[in-house]
């Protein structure tokens, strides 16, 4: 083969190369930023959702005592509920008759959907 | 006999080199258009994310002072006009600078409800008028004991 012919063939192969090198950036770039806006939007929509919950335990719990208001209640009485925040998680509100008014004595978010353990790698071990 | 005409090698090069030089242009510009498109995405994305922790740190803020709107301005800072509560944020989602500067405003609309105080959180780009989240939540009083 002649020197030119050499030539020519290794400018075609590098411009090959090149292109796919950035089709393959392109492309890697591309997936990043499409997981970064999904992981966005999920954050974006579990803490509105989180907020739409504790409303609504916020307005149970103001209910509850304008309806309780007049009652002798006995010292210790509780009430509780649980308030659905998206489909995996639960905000747990209970209020409890000490001295003389219904306090909020427990305010948590649970995770209740379905886990499955995957020790298929050793993440941490504690130590 | 006639002489048979054959191309010159130096013009197959040419040829085949302006090939080339049309195909990598033509790659080039459609991932450039790629990477442009991912930087709008990568922006978009960082802009809702801060948008979030802003509205959640407002919010926060509400619920800790049990709906007072002035105790919320003195936690977490902004403006009191109208019975409502402004933040304004630069490009970097940090206090401006100077007054023109500003490019997203967070406001914070308290109503009264019975037996507790809810809030509108609502944070706007200003440039383009684009409201970016808008919840509504919920205070009681005794948070503020």
């Amino acid at each position: 083969m002649s020197r030119g012919g050499q030539v020519s063939g290794l400018v075609s192969l590098a411009v090959v190369f090149i292109a796919l090198c950035l089709c393959m950036f392109a492309v890697l770039a591309l997936s990043t930023a499409d997981r970064e806006r999904t992981l966005s939007e999920r954050t974006a929509a579990q803490a509105e959702e989180y907020y739409a919950a504790d409303r609504a335990a916020v307005a149970w719990v103001a209910e509850r005592r304008a309806a309780l208001a007049g009652e002798a209640l006995p010292e210790g009485y509780e009430e509780a509920r649980s308030f659905p925040v998206g489909r995996t998680r639960t905000l747990e509100a209970a209020i409890r008759q000490e001295e003389g008014a219904l306090r909020v004595v427990l305010w948590r978010t649970v995770y209740t959907g379905t886990w499955e353990t995957d020790d298929r790698i050793e993440v941490w071990s504690g130590n | 006999m006639e002489k048979r005409i054959r191309p010159s090698k130096t013009g197959l090069f040419a040829i085949e080199l302006l090939a080339a030089a049309g195909v990598f242009v033509l790659c080039a510009a459609i991932c450039v258009g790629v990477f442009a498109r991912a930087e709008v995405m990568s922006r978009e994305s960082e802009m809702r994310s801060r948008a979030v922790n802003a509205a959640r740190n407002a919010a926060e803020c509400f619920k800790a002072s049990g709906g007072d709107l002035a105790r919320t301005a003195a936690l977490c800072g902004g403006t009191e006009d109208g019975g409502a509560l402004y933040i304004s944020y630069d490009a970097d989602w940090l206090p401006p600078d100077a007054e023109g500067a500003a490019r997203f405003r967070l406001s914070l609309v308290p109503a009264a409800a019975a037996g507790y105080t809810e809030a509108e959180i609502q944070v706007e780009r200003l440039d383009l008028g684009e409201t970016l989240l808008r919840w509504t939540v919920a205070a009681l009083p005794e948070a503020a004991a």
